[in-house]
């Protein structure tokens, strides 16, 4: 009896084939316990916004993915990758968020065309770079820009040529490109600009020879209002991995010229903010009337080193942000970032490993104005960590 | 009818139970080829190529196809008694690569622990026509033969055949054979 039922039970489980393109679920939970302390140094005044233990989901996800052979050499593929907070179940005050998802083709000999939602090649040339992706304070979207992930974004990668790989994306600015004559102001200025088909281009080109080294290349090109040059290397030395990344930026002239409130500063618009209104006692925004970054500067350097089981790890960066200098010729608002982590990752299986860091952040106002009344913002913590991938 | 449904939840929701390596990483790099090759272990809720609900990549089932119809054995396993036999690849699929090196690490493996091929699993496939527009033009008959040619170079010992299955591509079919290599005191 049980046989017959069980015979059923997996009749039952078994469709036509060829219904549908395959789906694969995976993932990965990822959820600390960190001690957090924010702390703003003045002239006169001290100043600590944040001292306490918190439980942060980081940047835990999972997705759905498949593929389905269209003739021997080509296949439709799918993508679809949400995030969620293990620790309070919300991310970004909803259920899920939105992460990379596409649809596209892959030919065996052609590459790989996607469009949907996706990091952009410059984000994604990051490699493993940054030791400290997704953790708090860690994360290299703490110290510089670029690390954008894209609506709209059509991207197409080529096959791997011996080493040798490049990838180009385009997205379309969507701005209404209206033109009416009874109300020409409301189809002028900035947001009116971008409405062509390829307005934002963000592009990537990489040799990686296995086991010795990685070197990359990328560009932005209006992609969140800025332009970005970044160069990444990452050299493989048995049981060490040394990396480094640098990178040039600036706000694209167009939001430049136009005078628009700082934009595509990405996690830094937070720190901006911070260190402008810092301990109350200036704010550089209110009194310079600035809100725009013009150009900045950054770099990072990391290690890894495995021995066994345990990964002990590193890194640090340093990056330089300026004001618009036609709106701030004094670079009162100009300040800088450094960033040090280090941690130690101990892998438990294939699937799960167990993590402790630390992770200081420090932005300073360059400005010798500036600092008479503000010295700096600090942002440290400690955590302990667990990351299992499904 | 009730214990039916109990029965099949349960088994759908049995294959969730072991760990399965996470595309978790691979999902955030440009590298698309390696991030939908099928992996072992992955969790699969529909496997399109085997037409089901539920389960896990097999760990243990090496997807080898054929090369050409016409090409020759790179061995002979009658001849070569316990040793693993070649698996021939064919240039169809990204996995390819990635199946033979198991098939090899495997082969290895298994050399190592003085066993044969006994109960591996082989999932094999041929392509045929049906009709006259087609870039093959094996019928069904040489699609079974060539794939019995297969089997008996993986089992030299005799194999069961788990499922068969076609699939459509473009204007012709793969025809699609799971089977298990038999062991020498089954034969016995």
């Amino acid at each position: 009896m049980n046989r017959k039922l069980l015979s059923i039970a997996i009749a039952s489980l078994t469709l036509a084939p060829a219904a549908f393109a395959d789906v694969t679920v995976y993932g990965k939970a990822n959820i600390s316990f960190q001690q957090l302390e924010e702390t703003y140094t003045g002239a006169n005044l001290d100043w600590t916004s944040q001292d306490n233990w918190e439980m942060l989901s980081n940047a835990s996800r999972f997705g759905i993915k498949g593929s389905h052979d269209i003739s021997d050499t080509l296949k439709g593929i799918y993508k679809l990758e949400w995030e969620y907070d293990t620790a309070d179940g919300l991310a970004d005050n909803d259920e899920l968020k939105a992460r990379n998802m596409y649809a596209g083709l892959q030919h065996k000999h052609l590459g790989t065309l996607v469009a949907g939602k996706h990091d952009t090649p410059l984000k994604l040339a990051q490699g493993k770079v940054d030791q400290f992706n997704d953790l708090e304070y860690g994360d290299i979207k703490n110290l510089m820009v670029g690390e954008n992930r894209e609506d709209n974004i059509v991207m197409y990668t080529t096959p791997n040529f011996g080493g040798f790989s490049a990838t180009v994306a385009f997205m379309p600015g969507e701005d209404a490109g209206c033109d009416d004559p009874t109300n020409p102001l409301a189809c002028t200025g900035a947001g009116q600009e971008d409405d062509g088909f390829a307005d934002q281009i963000s592009a990537s080109v990489g040799y990686t020879m296995k086991d010795v080294f990685a070197v990359t290349v990328a560009m932005d090109d209006n992609v969140q209002n800025a332009d970005i040059i970044r160069a990444v290397g990452e050299v493989y030395l048995g049981p060490v991995t040394l990396g480094v990344l640098a990178q040039e930026a600036e706000v694209h002239d167009d939001y430049a010229a136009a005078g628009i409130p700082t934009q595509g500063l990405g996690k830094l618009d937070g720190i901006a903010k911070h260190l402008a209104t810092g301990n109350g006692a200036f704010d550089i925004a209110s009194a310079t009337g600035v809100g725009i970054w013009e150009e900045q500067s950054a770099m990072l350097v990391s290690a890894a080193i495995k021995a066994g089981d345990f990964t002990i790890k590193g890194q640090i960066g340093k990056s330089e942000t300026t004001a618009d200098s036609r709106i701030d010729p004094l670079g009162l608002a100009d300040f800088e970032v450094e960033q040090m982590a280090f941690g130690v990752d101990y892998t438990l299986s294939k699937y799960s490993k167990v993590y402790a860091y630390y992770a200081h952040l420090e932005a300073n106002p360059d400005s010798a104005v500036t600092k008479l009344t503000i010295k700096d913002d600090e942002w440290q913590t400690f955590g302990v960590g667990i990351e299992v991938n499904f | 009818m009730k214990h039916i449904l109990l029965l099949s939840i349960f088994a759908f929701s049995a294959t969730f139970v072991a760990a399965a390596p996470g595309d978790a990483d691979d999902a955030d790099s440009l590298n698309f080829e390696s991030f939908h090759e099928e992996k072992e272990g992955a969790i699969v809720i529909w496997d399109a190529d085997k037409g089901e609900l539920g389960g896990f990549t097999e760990k243990h089932t090496t997807v080898t196809y054929e090369k050409a119809p016409a090409e020759p054995a790179a061995t002979t396993p009658a001849a070569s008694g316990n040793a693993a036999p070649a698996v021939i690849t064919e240039d169809l699929s990204p996995n390819a690569a990635r199946a033979q090196a198991i098939a090899e690490a495997q082969a290895h493996e298994r050399r190592a622990q003085g066993k044969g091929y006994d109960g591996q699993r082989f999932m094999i496939r041929a392509r045929y026509s049906l009709g006259n527009n087609s870039k093959t033009g094996d019928s069904v008959a040489s699609a079974i033969h060539n794939l019995h040619q297969q089997m008996a170079q993986h089992c030299p010992q005799g194999w069961l055949n788990i499922k068969e299955w076609s699939l459509p591509v473009e204007q012709d079919y793969y025809l699609h054979y799971l089977f298990q290599c038999a062991s020498a005191s089954t034969t016995e």
